[in-house]
């Protein structure tokens, strides 16, 4: 079977450690004695957890609808222009950028005395003629999610709108040409040919921005540190602490609990799926 | 078109990665000909030799003196300080004029001096003999005087030995016994007188012979002073003496033409004269006897002392000359930053010598940590380097870590150093050809 | 649209044309300033490579902290100099060592992907056997996970196994890594299930048919996955960071993070090096992963 070395590769690495996450997350660490879910309950009422899972569900909910539909967006403007292939390479450039310069470039640009505020005070003065604008220490404010968001979207936009246009070179074209000839405007292109045609990269590419936006803690972590701004303290944060600290049975509670909302969360997905397949 | 393009970027790809091996060589090469190449060695466990070199002086112990010729003029002065000098060598001339004027004035006292006590010799000469005649004609006088009352003494003895045979009948008158009586009383009175008469002269004999004999004595003594010239007293005596001393001097050199010479050979260390100077009885110059001892003076430093010590076995040598001498040290005192060694010489050595330079051997204990010396750094306090395994991004690699030390005791070759942190299987750098600095990468 | 009927057909027409330009431009002027806002932050980095260590610290000292008002940027450095890179190319091998480090520890990665994963996504896509779809979902929510999730599990396999600090460490999990079976599945599932088995019914082999039909056929999505992982891996941080204790075996990646803002002249010059390979995979790859991951839209 083809399957086979794969998926001993990934029992390995992947399942069997898994299995013995879950048989830790029931034991204290360090006398291995059997406590039953206090683990989870010392996750679940501890302060930093809440505000982690409250960031994180915050950080996916605004992050992942509008990298999508910043980046269907753009895919859309872009599907039917001759500089595509340029525009395209451009806007996938940050992809290849390694996360220490970008997160170098980021302190540069949006330091409490950094560049970004630098221009915008210079705007403030000449152009809006607001004396004192207020310079902004994104990273130590509420800014702070906004500033992780674009550049969340920034890194990832280029990667979303060749999903979204490889989505789109997908549908039939004859079936757009006999509706325009037909008459129907660009609501109704987008209603009732490439909303539904899309539905199956919808998915995929949902799924991906999620991958991405679990990704994009590397350059959270890399600007704010392990204590960052309250409002960025993701559950990658937890973990990461906690396994310093070598707490590794709380750690284990925790792994447990969000691989199991995860699972939940893709059994839903793709239950839906498959029901929108079967009516579509 | 598009294959072109793709080949063209696998290509260029395919470049870039062989140049970035190219360079990597290329770096690697300048990493490691950048590297200092160290050797190194383990501290042992040794003593140290030191050898200690000070230089000195040698310096004469006692400095001869040239006394003066007392009143003479320096015509010239024919040596100057630092010269070496010879037996025979010409010191100084004297004016010859004056040294003449001067001779013939002395001479003259002494020609007058010697006539004057010619005459006071013959004229306690002839007291003498005066004191003797007169003592012997007073004798004979007394003498004759003597035997005159003497004879008259016996006349008288006789008369009245005679005239008691006369002596009146019994029944003479008496008158005539009387009278008899009256002679007999004569003569006894006149025999005592005599008999006196004669102990007055004895008596006066004797005193005047006492006299006589003391005037003949004192005669005598007087001769006999005048000979050996008593009467002039010590200090005439010296004065004499000093006098003819002086005059055998000067005529010695008028001999020598007014040449002072030197009497041994030895350096000459000052001189206190020059021409046309009247000398006094002082020194004009001084030198150092070549025969004489010599003391060696050096100044070794705080560091040296611990291994110098009095009674140390040092080599002493003095430049631009082969003697080599091994002596003693006899003292070390501390004098102002410095210790002063002093080492007396035996006499003759280093004649000549002003200068010397002292080798001392001292060994010390035994330290634990010895290294070459080579190994230690003087920038602001000692220091070695050591050679430690590191683990960076280019793995394993040879570091020197700077370390510092105590420095305990040192030669040219070796050093002994103590710290807390050495061990016997440290790796301390011995050799580099190139300027180290802590933490640097090296080869070995 | 009733005015249609008032105006001459040419007029229509050249309206038509035009409306259809004016939005043409539009749609790209849009676009043009969204891709100029996106690469605008790079422009920084090769300045920055070039600039000189005291006039990068003047401009940002505010950000150093030493300095009032606000950070300035010169994109074209005033002192420039290539000094930078003549410390990270020639004086030190450093550079070359996490080079090489990271390109071998990709290759190993993208080799092993290949190896691993490849026929098990030919497995998903090629066959239809029992819990198929239930470890296709699972393969899925494993791609999903965050590191930091997996980061416990993995450091236990890793510390029975004895790879802990050990380059292994951070290749094996990475090779059976379930992101690019994901993607090569979608690449192979554009291939229709009758050319298999008519194939099948020709009597080819299976090894055959996975060589002949399935890797010719599903090419692009290969090379799509392979695209993806080495952008992924090339710039992997958070892993070695994790197992990796020993410096001799990181990866570039975490060179980086050891730079400071005050050196960001070296930094920059680093950035350069790493984005060459990167630009160079980009280019060759960007066709498949616009037509690879073309397939991954197509069919759920």
């Amino acid at each position: 079977m083809f399957l086979l070395p794969g998926l001993a590769g990934v029992m390995l690495f992947y399942l069997l450690p898994f299995l013995e996450v879950v048989r830790r997350s029931f034991l204290q660490s360090g006398n291995s004695a059997f406590v039953g879910i206090d683990n989870y309950r010392a996750v679940w009422e501890n302060g930093a957890f809440v505000l982690a899972v409250r960031n994180t569900f915050l950080y996916m909910a605004v992050g992942v609808p509008l990298l999508m539909g910043s980046s269907l967006l753009l895919s859309l403007l872009l599907r039917n222009l001759r500089l595509r292939r340029r525009l395209v390479s451009a806007m996938l450039l940050p992809m290849a950028v390694p996360a220490a310069v970008m997160v170098l470039t980021l302190q540069i640009l949006i330091d409490r005395q950094g560049v970004i505020n630098g221009v915008l005070t210079k705007a403030a003065e000449q152009i809006m003629v607001i004396p004192a604008f207020e310079a902004i220490d994104y990273l130590n404010t509420e800014w702070a999610l906004v500033v992780v968001v674009c550049s969340f979207l920034w890194k990832n936009t280029g990667y979303m709108v060749i999903l979204w246009l490889a989505g789109l070179a997908a549908l039939p074209k004859e079936v757009e040409e006999a509706a325009q000839v037909d008459g129907a405007n660009r609501w109704q292109n987008w209603h009732y040919i490439i909303r539904p045609g899309l539905s199956g990269s919808f998915f995929t590419i949902g799924m991906l921005s999620v991958l991405q936006i679990f990704k994009s803690y590397r350059e959270v972590w890399m600007v704010a540190g392990s204590y960052p701004q309250e409002h960025i303290y993701f559950l990658q944060h937890l973990l990461q602490n906690w396994y310093l600290k070598l707490e590794f049975d709380r750690m284990a509670a925790l792994t447990v609990i969000m691989s199991l909302v995860l699972l939940v969360v893709c059994l839903c997905l793709q239950k839906r799926l498959e029901q929108r397949e079967e009516n579509f | 078109m598009q294959t072109e393009s793709k080949k063209k970027l696998w290509r260029g790809f395919a470049l870039f990665m062989v140049a970035m091996l190219i360079m990597t060589y290329v770096s690697r090469m300048v990493y490691v000909s950048r590297m200092p190449r160290v050797k190194w060695s383990n501290p042992m466990s040794a003593s140290i030799r030191n050898k200690i070199t000070a230089e000195g002086t040698v310096e004469a112990v006692n400095a001869q003196a040239v006394i003066g010729m007392d009143g003479l003029l320096v015509e010239t002065v024919c040596v100057a300080a630092g010269d070496r000098m010879e037996a025979g060598t010409v010191l100084y001339e004297v004016n010859r004029e004056d040294l003449l004027a001067q001779l013939s004035q002395l001479e003259a006292q002494e020609q007058a001096w010697q006539n004057q006590e010619q005459a006071k010799r013959r004229e306690a000469a002839t007291n003498t003999t005066r004191a003797q005649e007169d003592y012997d004609m007073d004798v004979i006088e007394l003498d004759r005087r003597i035997a005159e009352e003497t004879k008259k003494l016996e006349e008288l003895m006789e008369d009245l030995d005679t005239h008691m045979f006369r002596i009146p009948e019994e029944d003479a008158s008496d008158e005539i016994w009387i009278a008899w009586a009256d002679e007999r009383l004569r003569f006894d009175r006149e025999i005592a007188e005599k008999k006196r008469m004669i102990e007055d002269i004895q008596l006066e004999k004797e005193k005047i012979l006492r006299q006589a004999d003391r005037e003949l004595e004192d005669a005598r003594r007087a001769q006999s002073a005048a000979e050996s010239g008593l009467e002039l007293g010590a200090s005439g005596i010296s004065q004499v003496r000093e006098r003819q001393e002086r005059i055998a001097l000067l005529k010695e050199l008028s001999g020598n033409e007014g040449k002072v010479r030197a009497k041994s050979a030895g350096e000459i260390l000052e001189v206190m004269m020059q021409s046309g100077m009247r000398m006094g009885a002082d020194a004009v110059l001084r030198y150092a006897d070549d025969g004489g001892s010599r003391i060696f003076c050096t100044v070794i430093t705080q560091e040296q002392k611990p291994l110098v010590h009095t009674g140390d076995m040092v080599q002493l040598t003095f430049p631009g000359s082969a003697e080599e001498v091994s002596e003693t040290i006899d003292s070390i005192v501390q004098e102002n930053g410095g210790y002063t060694v002093k080492i007396r010489l035996e006499p003759g050595v280093a004649a000549g010598r002003f200068e010397g330079v002292m080798e001392l051997n001292a060994t010390s204990e035994i330290y634990d940590f010895v290294v070459p010396v080579k190994a230690l750094r003087n920038d602001g306090g000692n220091a070695i380097y050591v050679l430690e395994e590191k683990e960076g991004i280019l793995g394993t690699e040879l570091c020197v870590r700077s370390m510092t030390v105590r420095l305990l005791d040192k030669n040219e070759e070796y050093a002994a150093i103590a710290d807390e942190l050495l061990t016997g299987d440290i790796k301390v750098v011995t050799e580099c050809d190139r300027e180290l600095e802590n933490g640097m990468a090296v080869k070995e | 649209m009733g005015s249609r009927a008032t105006v001459p057909a040419w007029a229509v027409q050249a309206y038509g044309k035009w409306q259809k330009r004016r939005t043409a431009w539009l749609a790209t002027g849009i676009c043009v300033a969204v891709a100029s806002l996106i690469c605008a932050p790079l422009l920084m980095i090769p300045g920055g490579s070039m600039m000189d260590g005291a006039e990068m610290r003047q401009i940002l000292s505010p950000i150093l902290g030493e300095g009032k008002g606000f950070a300035v940027w010169h994109l074209i450095p005033v002192y420039p100099t290539i000094g930078h890179f003549y410390r990270l190319l020639i004086e030190s091998p450093a550079f070359y060592h996490l080079f090489w480090n990271t390109v071998g520890m990709t290759a190993a990665i993208l080799l092993g992907q290949l190896a691993v994963g490849l026929p098990s996504a030919w497995a998903f896509a090629a066959f239809r056997f029992r819990g198929r779809d239930f470890l296709f979902g699972l393969y899925v929510v494993l791609m999903l996970l965050p590191f930091q999730v997996m980061l416990l599990p993995q450091y236990i396999v890793l510390q029975k196994l004895h790879l802990y600090n050990h380059q292994t460490a951070v290749i094996l999990p990475a090779v059976f890594s379930t992101f690019p079976v994901f993607i090569m599945y979608r690449g192979f599932t554009q291939i229709e299930t009758e050319v298999l088995e008519a194939a099948r019914l020709d009597g080819a082999g299976e090894l055959q048919i996975f060589f002949h039909i399935g890797l010719p056929l599903g090419k692009m999505g290969i090379q799509a996955a392979m695209v993806l992982s080495f952008l992924e891996y090339w710039n992997l941080v958070e892993q070695p960071m994790a197992f990796l204790e020993e410096q001799a075996a990181w990866p570039l990646s975490l060179y980086l993070p050891q730079i400071t803002i005050s050196q960001a002249g070296v930094a920059f010059a680093v950035a350069v090096m790493v984005l060459i390979p990167a630009l160079f995979v980009f280019a060759l790859g960007q066709d498949a992963l616009e037509e690879g991951i073309a397939y991954i839209g197509v069919k759920a």
